[in-house]
């Protein structure tokens, strides 16, 4: 019986001391459930956690190394259908609980081309924001699953229990958030809003080199290479929200 | 401060009562929309009876703040008679074991910190009623979105089976294992430094 597997996973779960071991029990639940690999991270403007860090997962490393490279997190629309979603939700659906930009979309299709071809996702709200998620993938199109949907839902809630409750023994070391002054992070949100550097001066009232400038300085502190990786840390770190950039 | 109200000093906390039923109204039938009986203002249905008991937390001025009702799983309860579907793992239909039902917070206090503080006050309580009367589990159905909030607290606590659809939402069945150390535990992480259990005059009506 499907709800028996979700108990002796919850009991093992439960007695994990480590990561490595969690992943391990994770990784096993997730096949007998008919996924193929899995991902339990903690949302940004909770943890704190950079946003190369992925708690937990068994997803292709390809997949893993591009969503840090080019920080694809920042457009994965599974994480936008988890701010809306009550329960746990299969990948099918993300298109009607959420209006995909062509971002959004050609992320779900890079996700497909890597192997990530459907899934399941459940969300971890807190307090009326996401904290986190547990999303199970395969490789293959999947059958609508009522109990196996259970299950997963049953599943990641105590995975991600369980990785709550070792990494507070196992603190991950994190690099502090630098600091950013007013003019610095109003020049990323309007690179975020997709202004160019000439926009965003005559909007502030400087000049397009200024605004460079600020650019230039906050990825030094970051210690970033690009925007991209620079708006990824912002917004990681909740220097920035979402609704910042689109309201 | 926290009351426990029962049968035995129920008529001399009616105000409170009252209180409490026209809260769960408003929080349960206008706005969760729940198809649940109403008898007037007050939301009351069939498990308010003789047996149950409410923890409530009240303001300085004796206004209710949140509360929850209790019953001993030996009578009909609201998991045996309407959720027995999400029960996949037994529960004992004896008084080791009781459920607790209908967490409400008055929607009137505004300040959510005062709800929050309310709901975790009549949660610390429920702990040391259950210890103090050995009751071994406190069992509880819960939306899907509380679950990630109500594992973190850290307690022993499990599914009592697969979540389901109810409605437009998504519900789980659940149940916290009461030792010491749960109360030791929930203390802690919310800063409850004494004993919460009531004054003489209303711990007795449970006694």
């Amino acid at each position: 019986m499907l709800f028996k597997k979700v108990q002796a996973f919850v009991d093992k779960a439960k007695k994990a001391n480590d990561l490595l071991t969690l992943t391990n029990l994770t990784q096993a639940i997730t096949e007998e459930l008919g996924f193929d690999c899995f991902a339990l991270l903690h949302s940004p403007r909770q943890s704190r956690v950079p946003a190369e860090t992925l708690q937990l997962t068994t997803y292709p490393g390809v997949w893993v190394e591009m969503v840090r490279d080019r920080a694809y997190w920042v457009d994965d629309p599974v994480f936008a259908a988890c701010e809306i979603a009550v329960a746990g939700f299969p990948w099918k659906h993300i298109p009607d609980m959420v209006v995909l930009s062509e971002r959004q979309r050609d992320v779900m299709r890079v996700a497909r081309t890597e192997g990530l071809l459907d899934g399941f996702t459940v969300p971890m709200p807190k307090g009326g924001t996401t904290v986190g998620l547990c999303s199970f993938a395969t490789r293959r199109e999947r059958r609508s699953d009522h109990y196996g949907a259970a299950a997963a839902q049953s599943v990641g809630w105590f995975a991600f229990e369980a990785a709550r409750r070792i990494s507070t023994h196992e603190p991950i070391p994190l690099p502090p958030s630098a600091a950013l002054t007013p003019r610095q992070l109003d020049c990323i949100v309007l690179y975020a809003r997709g202004k160019s550097d000439a926009m965003m001066g005559r909007l502030l009232g400087i000049s397009p080199k200024t605004c460079n400038e600020h650019i230039e300085i906050a990825k030094r502190r970051y210690g970033v290479a690009t925007r991209q990786q620079l708006l990824a840390r912002v917004l990681w770190n909740g220097q920035l929200s979402f609704a910042d950039i689109l309201s | 401060m926290i009351k426990f109200v029962t049968a035995k000093n129920k008529s001399q906390n009616q105000a409170l009562i009252d209180q409490m039923h026209q809260d769960r109204k408003r929080v349960f039938v206008d706005w969760l929309k729940w198809d649940i009986p109403v008898v007037g203002d007050k939301e009351i249905d069939q498990y308010d009876t003789d047996d149950a008991i409410y923890i409530i937390d009240v303001d300085a001025e004796g206004n209710h703040v949140a509360s929850i009702r209790l019953l001993p799983c030996s009578v009909p309860t609201l998991m045996a008679e309407h959720f027995a579907d999400m029960v996949q793992s037994p529960v004992p239909a004896d008084d080791t074991a009781w459920e607790m039902t209908r967490l409400c917070a008055n929607p009137n206090v505004k300040d959510k910190l005062a709800q929050w503080t309310g709901r975790k006050n009549i949660t610390v309580a429920a702990i040391e009623f259950a210890l103090m009367r050995d009751i071994k589990q406190l069992i509880f159905v819960t939306h899907s979105s509380w679950v990630p909030t109500i594992l973190s607290v850290g307690w022993d606590i499990e599914l009592l089976g697969l979540p389901r659809k109810d409605g437009t939402e998504s519900i789980a069945a659940m149940r916290i294992n009461v030792t010491p150390e749960t109360l030791t535990l929930i203390r802690r992480n919310w800063g409850v430094k004494e004993s919460l259990l009531p004054a003489e005059e209303t711990l007795s009506a449970v006694a």
